[in-house]
């Protein structure tokens, strides 16, 4: 599950493993909300899940992503 | 021109919808045809397609007028996890009826049918087709969006609001490789629609003199599905034989 998502973000953001933890819409260029549309929109595909509204907020970097995905039984 | 890709066709029983099923599978598109209710008829009409191009079809049913069943039909197509290539959102209803005489309800179910539906089955295939490298979902407006009629309030309210949201999404699915777009048609005889202008005592007034027929439409939506357009989205084509429909009754 792990490595899902962190391939997930990889692509999403077209970032390399070694910037993942540092991943924030302030580090990346190309965390707009766009891109963090299609990272909500992958992420419900690949776990099979729906986020509500104010979880979609939440998910503000690498870390906050796996806390919250975690609220959806998601197991790293 | 769609070998490998797999397609998701709504209102594929009949017109326009199962002229673009057989279109997609003489191209080499696998699909998921999506009609309101099982039937034999359907299904045998279905597999004859599959086997005579050597692609799979699979059978999806659900009303558009139910969210629930919307959302059952997305999850059940999701549930292969196959990629979604193409998005075909035909499925719609038609109704006419005077504004001053004109029933809410019925405006609202036909917006339900023909607008919300289409967006909501968008909604939960897109996230699949955002993953893909090149993906395209057509959505059928109609002429009447374009040029409204009299009588035609709720329907060319419905197909024009579906035209801009193929304008709107266009703008927010680009990033992710998703190209929207839309084809308008005009006067088609498909089954329902020639019963209905037949009723209506219907001019054909196109410049071409005649009704289209729905593989004439299916060939557009052939395009846009395909590479073909790769540099198109957010447009809406009209299919009209050119232009100058008159729907109103003589």
């Amino acid at each position: 599950m792990l490595q899902t998502y962190r391939d997930l973000f990889c692509e999403i953001f077209e970032i390399e493993e070694d910037e993942l933890d540092s991943a924030t819409p302030d580090t990346l260029d190309t965390w707009d909300s766009l891109h963090h549309m299609n990272l909500i929109a992958a992420l419900e595909d690949e776990f099979d899940i729906e986020f509500e509204p104010e979880d979609v907020m939440e998910i503000v970097s690498f870390q906050s992503g796996m806390e919250v995905l975690k609220k959806y039984g998601v197991n790293f | 021109m769609l070998q490998g890709k797999n397609a998701v066709v709504t209102g594929a029983r009949t017109g326009i919808g199962r002229a673009t099923v057989e279109k997609f599978a003489e191209f080499g598109a696998n699909i998921w045809a999506c009609a309101r209710q099982p039937d034999a008829a359907f299904e045998s009409d279905m597999k004859n397609i599959s086997h005579r191009y050597g692609i799979w079809i699979e059978t999806v049913f659900f009303d558009f007028a139910d969210k629930s069943q919307i959302e059952a039909g997305a999850k059940e197509i999701l549930s292969a996890k196959r990629p979604v290539d193409i998005l075909v959102n035909n499925a719609a209803i038609n109704q006419t009826e005077l504004f001053m005489k004109a029933s809410i309800d019925n405006i609202e179910h036909l917006f339900a049918v023909d607008f919300f539906g289409p967006l909501l089955f968008t909604q939960k295939l897109a996230k699949r087709m955002m993953r893909g490298k090149a993906s395209s979902i057509v959505n059928i407006s109609s002429l009447r969006g374009l040029q409204p009629a009299p009588g035609r309030l709720a329907y060319s309210s419905a197909k024009s609001a579906l035209k801009t949201a193929t304008e709107t999404l266009a703008l927010e699915l680009a990033s992710s490789g998703v190209r929207v777009n839309a084809v308008a048609p005009g006067q088609i005889g498909s089954e329902r629609m020639m019963e209905e202008l037949k009723e209506r005592k219907t001019s054909i007034n196109n410049a071409l003199g005649r009704f289209g027929t729905s593989a004439e439409v299916a060939e557009v939506i052939l395009f846009l599905a395909s590479d073909m357009s790769s540099y198109m989205t957010g447009e809406t084509i009209p299919v009209t034989g050119g232009r100058g429909t008159d729907f109103t009754s003589s």
